[in-house]
């Protein structure tokens, strides 16, 4: 009887898992396929292989500067912003928790403020800010409001694990006469690789979707990151689908390759970044 | 946000008990350890001590070089532009020159008078509705089949938490195509059966049904991944007593695993919420707010009414009326929810 309802939950639990496998990769599916359609074959086949496989769409995308240049710009700004980040996030969180003085505890509730609102609250006087400056329309306007808005959840995740470090080394270390800059390059940095890399990844993967920011800060198409070039192409060819679904099945392309290479570390990551941050 | 049951996150600091032996038997302390000494004695050292011992060490140094940058750009473009939010909203202006022309409450008011914006923030709200008992409970199922370390499980954790990478403005538009009325999927089906497809993100409803649907299918892995966590984190051992006490599955886990994850099911919901409250390009990609603004959430709103005629002051009244409200519930679901414990 037991092994009976036994077997019985293994075969739900296949069928559930397979069931909400297919609704979540379908739509990955029917794009990707899609853009290999023509209109005609899209009308009336949204599920099987194309009745006439058509690279044109393919073809003339990767074929163009336009894709690799988006590819590019976005790249740029999240490599970018990615160093920045880890580089003044790791620096401030190395001195609220190894060196003792007045007004520390402040300086980390200060730039805790970072994790309890949304940016778009103050894109306006950002944006200000950014004109001011006279960065507007650069790759600056975008990436140092993005570093600015990753310190808050950086700052946090990068002073918890320091904290944590052993304490002995430190000491051990100070005795033997390592300045403080030494300390931070050559301990606490390579000690901290696994919480470097949760929050490399998060400002990577926040970086190179973000919308918001590029769509305020960057008017000339050639600095076009993807996710405004993609809305530009779309409203171009409006309703030609396989194109505009071939052009979104390339520009996934790259995410989904390093989703499929650190996907335990990316999933590990984001889900310790959310839980401790 | 940090969470507070995880047993990992730092308590209160003790500094670290010194050892003199070394020095007893070199004869004085050096000043590192007289000043060991004092922290252990409770001795508080006078400010003119303190600073003493500050400046020109390598201590100073790291901060005068290590804190500023952080101090200076989060200043620069996170707190100083709410503060400056907060003063625009009071005057119109259009972001030319410098603002000049005070109105006071008006745009507040014009905020607050604005039905469009309820519909928004009424839209957030649907979001967290759907999000807690449709998103929510769909994840923990699917968590519990397949927290354990087998190699399926590995396998299926990586498809439902997939969707969640994918940048927002991606998954607008592919959905927006498989709801379109001629082309897309949901179109083809309807022709299986004879019907005429209908327009779905152009009628006022079932567009909104449809973006919900595509938030729970972008997000669902994400709260996913927590509760594998979160189920990791219960362990087994508490089952094997239980199933030798003669609980079935449902039962433990229905008493005893539920009840444990509890503190991550609150974190899963703080999430939703929060993503809420910054939904923004999923929206302009599969509906850009419409059929007639029934789809805005409250920051596509701020973005079509404010940054996009670049009315700065009504703007700004947005983003800080957004702000009063995120910091509200915030502090309330925090209070509710979150029990606090020692340290953070």
């Amino acid at each position: 009887m037991e092994s009976n309802r036994s077997g019985l939950f293994v075969y739900y639990r296949w069928l559930v898992l397979l069931l909400a496998s297919g609704l979540c990769l379908f739509p990955l599916w029917a794009t990707f396929i899609g853009g290999f359609k023509s209109t005609g074959d899209l009308r009336t086949n949204a599920f099987g292989l194309p009745r006439e496989w058509i690279t044109d769409n393919y073809v003339s995308i990767a074929t163009g500067a336009r894709f690799w240049q988006m590819l590019g710009n976005s790249a740029f700004i999240a490599f970018v912003t990615v160093v920045l980040t880890l580089l003044i996030s790791s620096m401030a969180a190395f001195v609220l928790a190894h060196l003792h003085f007045a007004g520390k505890k402040w300086i980390s509730n200060y730039l805790a403020l970072g994790l309890t609102f949304p940016f778009a609250t103050a894109v306006l006087p950002v944006f200000i800010r950014v004109r001011d400056l006279g960065l507007l329309d650069s790759y600056w306007g975008v990436i140092l409001p993005q570093v600015a808005f990753n310190l808050g959840f950086a700052v946090v995740l990068l002073h918890g694990f320091f904290s944590e470090l052993p304490n002995e080394l430190f000491e051990a270390a100070f005795v033997d006469g390592c300045g403080y800059t030494r300390m931070f390059w050559q301990l606490t940095l390579p000690l901290s690789r696994p919480i470097l890399a949760t929050v490399g990844v998060l400002a990577l993967i926040g970086s190179w979707n973000e919308y918001l920011l590029p769509l305020v800060m960057i008017n000339s198409e050639s600095l076009y990151p993807w996710p405004l070039g993609i809305m530009q192409y779309q409203g171009q060819y409006g309703t030609d689908w396989g194109k505009v679904l071939a052009f979104v099945s390339l520009t996934l392309t790259p995410a989904l390759i390093f989703y499929l290479l650190a996907q335990k570390h990316i999933i590990a990551g984001l889900t310790a970044g959310a839980v401790k941050g | 946000m940090a969470l507070p049951t995880d047993p990992r996150s730092p308590g209160p600091k003790r500094p670290p008990v010194p050892t003199l032996t070394s020095n007893v038997q070199q004869g004085l302390p050096s000043l590192a350890e007289a000043r060991e000494l004092e922290v252990m004695l409770g001795a508080r050292p006078s400010l003119w001590r303190r600073l003493q011992d500050f400046s020109g060490s390598s201590q100073m140094r790291a901060c005068l070089l290590f804190l500023p940058p952080a101090l200076l750009i989060f200043t620069l473009f996170v707190t100083w532009p709410v503060v400056e939010a907060a003063y625009y909203s009071f005057f119109n202006w259009n972001g030319y020159g410098a603002p000049s022309k005070w109105i006071g409450l008006e745009n507040f008011l014009r905020v607050l008078n604005d039905p469009i914006f309820y519909h928004s923030l009424f839209n957030n709200l649907l979001i967290v509705l759907v999000s807690a008992f449709i998103q929510v409970p769909i994840a923990l199922a699917l968590a519990l089949l397949i927290s354990d370390k087998s190699r399926s499980s590995v396998i299926f954790r990586a498809i439902f938490f997939l969707p969640y990478i994918l940048g927002e403005i991606v998954a607008g538009l592919i959905w927006r195509y498989i709801y379109d009325g001629n082309y897309g999927v949901v179109a083809v089906i309807c022709r299986w059966f004879g019907q005429q497809a209908p327009e779905v993100l152009a009628t006022e409803g079932w567009a909104t049904a449809a973006l919900l649907l595509v938030i729970v299918w972008k997000y669902f892995g994400f709260h996913m991944a927590l509760f594998v966590a979160g189920r990791q984190g219960v362990g087994y051992d508490v089952l094997e007593a239980a199933k030798i006490d003669g609980a079935t599955r449902w039962q433990s886990t229905l008493n005893i695993v539920l009840p444990l994850m509890r503190p991550v099911i609150v974190l899963s919901l703080f999430f939703s919420i929060l993503g809420s409250l910054q939904a923004f390009a999923i929206i302009v990609a599969l509906t850009d707010g419409g059929p007639s603004n029934s789809t805005h959430s409250a920051v596509s709103y701020l973005y079509n009414f404010g940054i996009k005629r670049m009315r700065v002051g009504f703007g700004s009244a947005i983003g800080v009326t957004l702000f009063i409200v995120c910091v509200l519930v915030m502090v309330f679901y925090k209070r509710l929810f979150m029990r606090p414990k020692e340290g953070r």
